[in-house]
């Protein structure tokens, strides 16, 4: 019964493995598949105000502090 | 995989599983060109490789496009929208049979086949594609 089970599931799953071709990437170029969606303005505004209100811990980056002092 | 393909399997297959035949003369030198409509570098490289159409066909080399869109209708939208930049022979590979054979790794990519073989590849778009082809075009005449 083991077996049947891990011989169903890859079967089930088999196909999740297969690699993108380039000349397959249509879905992937769609603007909707962009980090942060199709409008690059809501990511810029999002990644804004991330970096406002983390400033202290140097926002968006690996930075010092938000003291202004270096 | 071998950068290899002989005339007869890739007609064969494309003529099989393509929508389109890809026939190949062999002693002439040919440019094949692949390219998609969701691609935004094939849109900056389709116009470059129009200006060297007439350039090249006097030369005796021939350059075929590949749209290897899988909706067709996508395909005639984008080759309409680029119809100026398109004054060569394009095919329609929606099966992906002919892509599939030649496995490139970047979109747009251009083959250089001369004698059923693949002498030079370009991945990707050029910025100076007319240098770029004539050194790969030099390096193809000095293989044979």
């Amino acid at each position: 019964m083991r077996y049947i089970t891990i011989l169903a599931a890859a079967l089930l799953f088999g196909g999740c493995v297969s690699e993108v071709q380039p000349w397959e990437k249509a879905t992937l170029a769609k603007d909707g598949m962009k980090e942060g969606g199709a409008n690059p303005l809501v990511k810029k505004y999002e990644e804004h105000i991330y970096y406002s209100k983390e400033a202290t811990k140097g926002g968006g980056s690996i930075g010092a502090g938000g003291c202004g002092c270096n | 995989m071998k950068k290899s393909f002989t005339l007869a399997c890739v007609a064969l297959a494309s003529t099989l599983f393509a929508n389109e035949t890809l026939l190949l003369e062999k002693e002439k030198t040919t440019i094949l060109s692949f390219f998609a409509s969701w691609c935004p570098s094939c849109k900056k490289e389709l116009p470059q490789l129009a200006k060297l159409h007439d350039g090249y066909k006097k030369r005796g080399i021939e350059i075929i496009g590949i749209d290897v869109d899988k909706k067709l209708e996508d395909a005639h939208k984008f080759q309409e929208k680029m119809k100026e930049h398109l004054p060569f022979k394009v095919l329609n590979d929606t099966s992906n049979t002919i892509v599939g054979e030649y496995k490139p790794l970047g979109m747009p990519a251009i083959f250089i086949v001369k004698n059923n073989e693949v002498c030079a590849t370009i991945f990707g778009a050029e910025e100076h594609l007319e240098e770029r082809l004539e050194k790969e075009l030099q390096t193809c005449k000095e293989k044979k």
